[in-house]
């Protein structure tokens, strides 16, 4: 009897097990499988999903739709280039909440605009489901706000209260030793791309440069003068200069054909994002326009709507690991003073020592005689300033060592161009 | 042995229902939706063979009523410039043009450039007709206010582009003066052509080859009215001929793949479906449509299964803006959004071929027989139903023509002394036919004019009067038949009614004894023929792909007027 009683408790027990993993779909979409549209707005993706719908005939196509719905939203979720989950953190904590997420009545909340036509409708399973595919407008937007109200993503808020959106500068790509503010003034088309990039970022709340005149770059000169040693490329130092936490560059190309007596054209813009600090390529993509009987600036900006939305997600990708680590600054100490041999290594020692007081994490880059280039993250809740970073290191320094003192060339947002002269 | 027959009738029946669910195999488009096509063409004949001999007056015939029928509203017409046709016409008489590759190669050379010039002009209002929904909802639309239109709808519509050429090859007539007839004997065709324009140039490429007949007949010294003016027998026999033609080929066009209209179901409900098209497609009430349905193999190919056929009940004015047509079920049901709807041309004329049995009674007018004899007749019967919903918007509203023929006992019917052997019975008849449908089945209201005729023949028994004789009647009545039909396929229905003939007796028989004419004038008590009563007939009715010749316009010639 014990034995039967256990068997049955047992057969009852396995049952469940193997019946898991179809609870476990539960409100997920069974098939998943979506495709990028076009980024319709800073806000909303269209995104091309299908969706199966078994059970009575009459239900079928309802339920193929709200799970190609479910497969829409999934997409922006997890699939794609750049899905709005990056790390597995998000990932994990979304799986707390996925069924009551992918709920229908949740899910309709983010598709702003469906399409009534079907793009395809097939019979699967020898007649038993149905097959659909759609276009859908999904409001990224509402989604991601959801989700960082729900715990899942970080609130770009929390970023903000403690360091601020990255701030991007936007320039044209131009070749080694070219100048980007040239080109954008003799090429209609950059001009207008930058603008679309900006008008893009402003949407989103992000603080936009660009430098369009010549003249923007004159209060910089000192700045650029002793930049000079970073290297050739201009776009990287008028982004140290400026000090921008990022700094966007693009390429524009139009591709005209004729068809009959009417001129098509189909842009493909290529746009790369790098850390300001170190010019470290942070994400690229090239976006394309469809080919078209329209005007330059139209095929440009829906080329731009193409690549830009990745991109930027890998930079704000970036921006969330780096926070990790605090805020980024490039130090460059010019030993200036007249020192000898041992002064110089014990000027060197008590940088170093003072920049591992205060930083959570530095890199040192280059490091001559004459020349000390770091990379350093300090906490934000020390130090919201630059200023303030200059002052302690300026402290720490002057009770560190005796004889030299450090002295300010240049300050930016991220940039500290410090001298070490003699006291 | 009459069990097997019907076991048969029945197995016929049944694979012609199961025919429906042929399926092809073949990967295409589940959403395929009809794009206009540009058609230009040539307002010349290609003569082959006996052809040659056609008469100028004949050509401009053949090429105007070609062109009422091929010039259908699914096409955009690009109207080429007379000296470029002129052109076109010299370099063909030049090359002396006999087969498609010389015709091709002038039309490269003259034509091509001149449609691609039209079409060029026109293509971006036309492009607009092929921007998809989500396309319409694109950034770009929205934004820069763009219409949408990509270089690929524009080179989908530089390459919509066909040229059509009519050709003849075969003239028969026959003329007899012996019989007063005229008889046209038409064998010919279409060549389509598709411009294709490409990274390799732009060229005519054939698309293909549509042959078709058509046959006319009249008598040759009879004058006939044809749209307002006045032409003679062997005119209006070769018009005739002309028409069918020009008819038959019309559906050889709309079969089409490139030319076939398809739209996915937009909207569908109990025993009605509806589609994005309507008056600026062509689309007439009662044009058929087969529903299908796309499967996905295991191997990830796609099949389409038909699933049945809808007819179309109400067009939509889809002119200015886009607008529903609705259709009815006829066969299937349960369709759903997003199915497809591909068109199933057919002319507008079911062809009937019935079984009846006709009542017949007879009186006594002398005392050879009882009072009253009633008997049936059975015959065969041929019906053409013309189909008026083109013309009245009414859904299956018929205008009928029928011939019969067959026989008939009446048992214990003595004429002057004779048994009244198995006569010969023929009916001619017209009048307007309503069909109401209900799916598959369809309850048909028939109201017509008939005329009746009925005749015996014998040898006299008598030793003196034992020569031939041929007794004969007729009359005038109605017909009312109620029906009713199971669509067995989407041309074939199977029916069975009932039939109620009212028709004045008659007591005005003609004798013929010995090959000549008795006069009866002077004798009251002939028997009286009466075609009144219940009768019963069951029929397949079927609608036709094409037909060789017309059958009222034939009538017509036959009778001169």
């Amino acid at each position: 009897m014990r034995f039967a009683l256990k068997t049955i408790l047992l057969l009852i027990l396995a049952s469940f097990l193997t019946a898991a993993p179809l609870f476990a779909q539960g409100n997920l979409p069974k098939l998943k499988q979506a495709s990028f549209v076009e980024s319709y707005s800073p806000a909303e993706w269209m995104v091309k999903a299908a969706g199966v719908g078994g059970g009575k005939k009459k239900y079928r196509e309802k339920n193929a739709i709200e799970d190609a719905r479910k497969s829409a939203v999934y997409f922006c979720l997890y699939l794609g280039t750049d899905p709005l989950f990056n790390t597995a953190e998000e990932k994990s904590r979304f799986a707390f909440i996925e069924q009551d997420f992918f709920d229908i009545n949740n899910v309709n909340k983010y598709v702003s605009w469906e399409s009534a036509e079907f793009t395809l409708r097939v019979k699967i399973s020898g007649g038993k489901e149905l097959k659909i595919e759609k276009v859908f407008r999904i409001n990224v937007g509402i989604l991601k706000e959801d989700l960082i109200n729900q715990g899942v993503l970080m609130a770009t808020a929390d970023l903000v209260a403690e360091i601020g959106l990255p701030q991007i500068l936007v320039l044209p790509e131009v070749p080694k030793g070219g100048n980007p503010l040239e080109a954008m003034q003799n090429r209609s088309e950059l001009k207008h791309a930058s603008r679309s990039i900006e008008s893009y970022l402003t949407a989103q709340k992000y603080e936009v440069i660009v430098p369009e005149q010549q003249d923007f770059l004159n209060n910089y000169t000192e700045t650029m003068h002793l930049v000079e040693g970073t290297g050739e490329d201009m776009s990287y130092k008028i982004a140290l200069a400026i000090g921008s936490d990022v700094y966007i560059t693009y390429s524009v190309y139009i591709e005209r054909r004729m068809v009959g007596s009417t001129e098509n054209k189909k842009a493909s813009v290529s746009v790369r994002a790098y850390e300001t600090t170190t010019a470290r390529l942070l994400g690229t993509e090239t976006g394309y326009s469809y080919e078209r009987p329209s005007p330059d600036e139209v095929v440009v900006e829906e080329a731009i709507h193409d690549a830009i939305d990745k991109v930027l997600s890998r930079v704000n990708a970036y921006w969330k690991e780096d926070l990790q680590r605090g805020v980024q600054y490039k130090i460059i100490f010019s030993i200036t003073g007249m020192f000898d041999e041992d002064e110089v290594e014990d000027i060197q020692f008590a940088l170093s020592d003072v920049i591992d007081a205060f930083a959570t994490r530095s890199k040192e880059n280059i490091v001559t005689d004459q020349t000390m280039d770091y990379q350093v993250w300090v906490k934000p809740s020390e130090y919201d300033k630059a200023r303030d970073l200059y002052r302690d290191i300026k402290d720490d320094f002057a009770a560190e060592i005796s004889g030299a003192k450090v002295r300010r060339q240049q300050i930016n947002r991220k940039l500290l161009l410090l001298e070490v002269v003699n006291d | 042995m009459r069990t097997t027959g019907c076991v048969s009738i029945f197995l016929i029946a049944f694979a012609l229902v199961l025919n429906l669910g042929t399926t092809s195999a073949f990967a295409q488009d589940t959403q395929e939706k009809y794009q206009r096509k540009s058609i230009s063409y040539v307002d010349a004949v290609l003569k082959l063979g006996n052809a040659s001999d056609l008469m100028p007056k004949q050509e401009r015939t053949l090429l105007e009523v070609i062109r009422r029928e091929i010039e259908m509203p699914r096409f955009d017409y690009n109207a080429l410039p007379s000296e470029i046709v002129d052109a076109f016409k010299r370099d063909a008489l030049r090359r002396g043009v006999q087969d498609i590759d010389a015709l091709t190669e002038a039309m490269n050379e003259v034509l091509v450039p001149e449609i691609l010039r039209i079409v060029d002009i026109a293509k971006e209002m036309r492009a607009q007709d092929l921007v998809s929904e989500a396309a319409q909802h694109s950034f770009v639309v929205e934004k820069a206010k763009e219409t949408g239109i990509t270089a690929e709808d524009l080179e989908a519509i530089m390459n919509s582009a066909y040229i059509y050429l009519p050709v003849l090859t075969q003239v028969k007539v026959h003329d007899s003066k012996a019989t007063n007839t005229v008889n046209y004997d038409l064998r010919g065709g279409i060549i389509w052509f598709a411009v294709r324009t490409d990274e390799a140039g732009t060229r005519v490429e054939l698309l293909i080859k549509d042959e078709a007949v058509g046959k006319g007949a009249a008598r040759r010294d009879a004058k006939f009215k044809y749209k307002g003016r006045r032409v003679n027998g062997p005119e209006y026999a070769f018009i005739t001929a002309a028409e069918v033609l020009a008819q038959n080929l019309k559906i050889a066009a709309q079969k089409i793949p490139d030319f076939q209209l398809t739209n996915p179901l937009a909207d569908t409900g109990p025993g009605w479906v509806e589609f994005p098209m309507g008056k600026r497609e062509g689309l007439g009430v009662d044009d058929k449509f087969i529903i299908a349905e796309f499967y996905e193999e295991g191997d990830g190919s796609l099949k389409r299964q038909e699933l049945g056929m809808v007819r179309v009940a109400r067009v939509a004015d889809n002119v200015e803006k886009k607008a529903n047509s609705r259709a009815r079920t006829v066969i299937g049901g349960g369709y759903e959004r997003g199915m497809l709807a591909l068109e199933h041309p057919r002319l507008p004329i079911d062809l009937s071929f019935r079984f009846g049995v006709l009542p017949v009674s007879v009186k006594d007018g002398y005392g050879w027989f009882d009072d009253e004899i009633t008997s049936n007749f059975y015959t065969g019967q041929l019906w053409f139903n013309y189909n008026l919903a083109q013309t009245t918007n009414i859904s299956q509203f018929f205008a009928s023509v029928y011939g019969e023929l067959g026989s008939g006992t009446l048992k214990g019917w003595e004429m002057w002394g004779e048994n009244v052997p198995a006569g010969l019975y023929w009916g001619v008849g017209g009048g307007l036919v309503k069909k109401f449908y209900v799916n598959r089945l369809h309850i048909g209201l028939e109201a017509l004019i008939s005329f009746a005729d009925y005749s015996f023949s014998g040898t006299g028994t008598d030793p003196i009067f034992n020569k031939d004789w041929n007794w004969e009647t007729s009359s005038l009545g109605f017909t009312f038949n109620g029906d009713i039909e199971l669509a067995l396929s989407y041309d074939w229905n199977l029916g069975a009614g009932v039939s109620y003939r009212l028709f004045a007796p008659t007591k005005d028989w003609t004798y013929h004894y010995d090959n000549e004419k008795i006069d009866l004038s002077g004798i009251t008590d002939l028997p009286e023929l009466d075609f009144s009563g219940l009768g019963y007939q069951i029929y397949l009715t079927w609608s036709l792909p094409s037909l060789g010749y017309d059958p009222v316009k034939m009538a017509r010639g036959a009778i001169g007027h």
